[in-house]
């Protein structure tokens, strides 16, 4: 019995030691590549494919560690109380310039490879034109980010029900007909901006028309930018009384059941960000049944998603690596297909993709992309108005009126978020 | 003197250990983040000392609107959830043992199935019934009641059924009728229950705004919101911090008056 004892313990040790030593060969060095990203918001696959290719490059391992957020507010206090633990990070436009401006960013150096060659250049126009400054001198966005995705906010609405003319404008949120027939977003900033466009809807007019005559389309961004990103105590006030009757009009107000609402034809107007209003388009086209979307006439929002590298994060170079990995064309149309979104990516390859998804029939509606996808005729024709393609790549006429967001200061943003709650409540 | 000594340098395993997981588990869980919200919410935001953010809520309507909707809410979610459990609980404390195990698993087993799958399904009845988005209240009251209808049941289950008969034997022998035997035995004897059951509903209602924000259409809001808001899009952790604790202070106050500190003997082994 004792010898049956130790002969089990002495196997035992003796796969103990076989293990640790595997472990030792298996593992040998490798690196490392820490991701926070938004939840769904990566084709997985692409991870794994960039670890192989890591490996036939450097002959070294590399481990991945991709961790998810829900919200950007909770991935900001992640990485300011770990600043060590991430390395690539992937927030929206004005939490980028909120990090950067709190020097939480470090500076990326992609002076050449895939993202610098393929990115589109109205999104790098758009990265450049936020800038500030810093103890290293004036930089812009693009110093510290590199785009990933983006789209605008707009209206998906059901052409049967709801008169064209009518959607054209952000005062069909407040046009009784559609009573109980809308849904609005559950969020402070997104809701806020649809509020600032009908609180000053007659300037935004006004601009519109002064653009229509003169042209001069810096101008017609600048009034824009400014009435969009207007925080005054005056425009929250405004803001507030329109919300509140739109709280009351509205069907509901949500995060995440608009699409099912619309679809269902519980409602008829479904104020949403264009990838989401996409998604609606295609499910209700699965049902045969046609949904529209719209960019209002007054102008809207564009958003945008980039990498940005933490300060000080030990693996700055593969995370670059990383970056002009995923701006790789195939790279891109792979993601693309499978989150649904729209890559900040432009060029050839690309552009041929989109014609080729989307099915361009050489109809009489076309959509004049050359503003993306740079220099060179990239135009696409539809026999079809307002559908998935143009809600994906909008004209070039509503991207003119479309502005960014910018990040509220401390004291605006308490402003939006007090008046917010009393919306709410 | 020497063998003094070695009984001190020797370890011995005794009962007390065993509560170490659960002090760490405690300090970190508990008392640490109660500190955190008492401080965030005495300090401003250059990190002095100071009530502003007390002045901030109470100075602002619709923090106390919220606050009382949401006390409101949860009042008549508890009674609603006690006058349907209090029933059931006693019918199936009075059944044979292998009956009532089967009905009381129907009433259990909500519980087993993930909560947002469970208020999504209820969302999608309501909605046939035209409920959801004209009655705003109603429907969230009813999505609360739904949840919460479990946590009552099972605290007077076990209160009813762990009740001694000959109290209420006794009464009758003595000429009590059925209703006074309730009334002035039964009742009394499982106010423990009650109690410990009321606890279990009314204080997350207060605070559970995922069931508000799926059956009011967004529209209701209730306290614990404005916590996700100032912690979130609002970055003011101080205002966050302020209603958490003002919540806590009510959670207090309401667990004193249901006397879930007093030592009764009944209410033993009531509670989860």
């Amino acid at each position: 019995m004792k010898t049956l004892t130790k002969r089990l313990l002495s196997a035992f040790l003796c796969l103990l030691l076989v293990l640790t030593c595997m472990q030792f060969i298996g593992c040998g060095k490798f690196d490392e590549l820490v991701i926070y990203n938004c939840q769904d918001y990566i084709d997985e696959d692409l991870l794994e494919d960039f670890k192989k290719e890591y490996k036939e490059k450097h002959g070294v391992k590399l481990k991945i560690k991709y961790d998810c957020f829900d919200t950007l507010e909770n991935m900001y206090s992640n990485v300011k109380i770990n600043p060590d633990t991430y390395d690539l990070i992937c927030p929206s436009d004005y939490m980028i310039e909120k990090m950067a401006r709190e020097g939480m960013l470090e500076e990326l150096s992609l002076t050449d490879g895939e993202y610098k060659q393929y990115v589109s250049p109205y999104i790098d126009a758009k990265l450049k034109s936020i800038s500030f400054t810093t103890e290293n001198g004036t930089k812009s966005l693009a110093d510290y980010a590199a785009g990933y995705m983006w789209g605008t906010i707009g209206i998906a609405y059901n052409p049967e029900t709801v008169n064209e003319e009518d959607v054209k404008s952000w005062n069909v949120l407040w046009n009784d007909t559609y009573n109980k027939k809308f849904t609005i977003k559950d969020s402070v900033r997104d809701t806020y901006f649809v509020g600032l466009a009908k609180a000053y809807n007659e300037e935004l007019y006004n601009a519109k028309s002064a653009f229509e005559l003169n042209n001069d389309l810096n101008a017609y961004q600048t009034t824009l930018s400014a009435i969009f990103n207007n925080t005054s105590v005056e425009a929250v006030g405004k803001v507030k009384e329109v919300l509140k009757t739109a709280k009351t009009n509205c069907y509901a107000m949500e995060v995440d059941s608009g699409k099912d609402s619309i679809i269902k034809g519980d409602t008829d107007i479904y104020v949403a960000w264009s990838g989401d209003g996409v998604y609606a388009l295609d499910e209700a086209d699965e049902e045969e049944k046609t949904l529209n979307f719209i960019v209002p006439e007054e102008g809207s929002n564009v958003w945008y998603d980039g990498w940005c590298i933490v300060k000080n994060a030990k693996n700055k170079a593969i995370a670059q690596e990383f970056i002009n990995f995923m701006s790789r064309p195939s790279n891109v149309i792979k993601n693309m297909e499978y989150i649904g979104y729209v890559s900040c990516v432009g060029g050839q390859e690309i552009f041929n993709w989109v014609k080729e998804t989307y099915g361009e029939d050489d109809g009489e509606f076309s959509v004049d992309l050359s503003y993306f996808f740079g220099e060179g005729s990239f135009s696409v024709s539809f026999s079809e108005e307002n559908r998935q393609f143009s809600a994906q790549y909008p004209d070039i006429s509503v991207i003119n009126r479309c502005v960014g967001m910018n990040y509220y200061p401390n004291e605006a943003n308490e402003r939006i978020n007090n008046m917010w709650q009393e919306i709410k409540a | 003197m020497e063998n003094e000594v070695k009984v001190k340098k020797g370890f011995s395993f005794t009962r007390a250990h065993l509560c170490f997981p659960y002090a760490i588990f405690l300090v970190f869980f508990v008392i640490l983040p109660l500190i955190l919200i008492v401080y965030y919410a005495f300090t401003s935001k250059s990190g002095r000392i100071s009530f502003e953010n007390f002045i901030w809520f109470f100075s602002s309507w619709a923090s106390i609107k919220t606050l009382l909707i949401s006390i409101g809410l949860s009042l008549l979610t508890t009674f609603i959830c006690l006058l349907i459990a209090y029933p059931v609980a006693f019918i199936l404390a009075r059944m044979k043992s292998n009956k009532n195990v089967i009905l009381l698993f129907l009433f259990i087993m909500p519980m087993w199935i993930n909560f947002v799958l469970r208020a999504m399904a209820m969302k999608e009845l309501l909605d046939l019934f035209g409920i959801i988005t004209k009655y705003n209240y109603l429907s969230t009251v009813i999505g609360m009641v739904y949840d919460y209808l479990p946590f009552m049941v099972l605290p007077l289950f076990t209160t009813l059924s762990n009740l001694d008969k000959s109290y209420e034997e006794a009464a009758s022998d003595l000429g009590a009728n059925k209703v006074k035997v309730f009334t002035k035995i039964t009742f009394p004897l499982s106010l423990a229950g009650v109690f410990s059951g009321i606890t279990m509903v009314f204080l997350p209602c207060m605070t559970c705004y995922v069931i508000s924000d799926t059956f009011g259409s967004g529209k209701v809001t209730i306290i614990g919101k404005f916590i996700e808001q100032w912690f979130g899009t609002g970055d003011n952790w101080h205002y966050g911090s302020v209603i958490a604790f003002i919540l806590i202070v009510i959670m207090f106050i309401s667990t004193l008056f249901t006397g879930g500190f007093s030592e009764d003997k009944n209410s033993r082994g009531t509670t989860l």
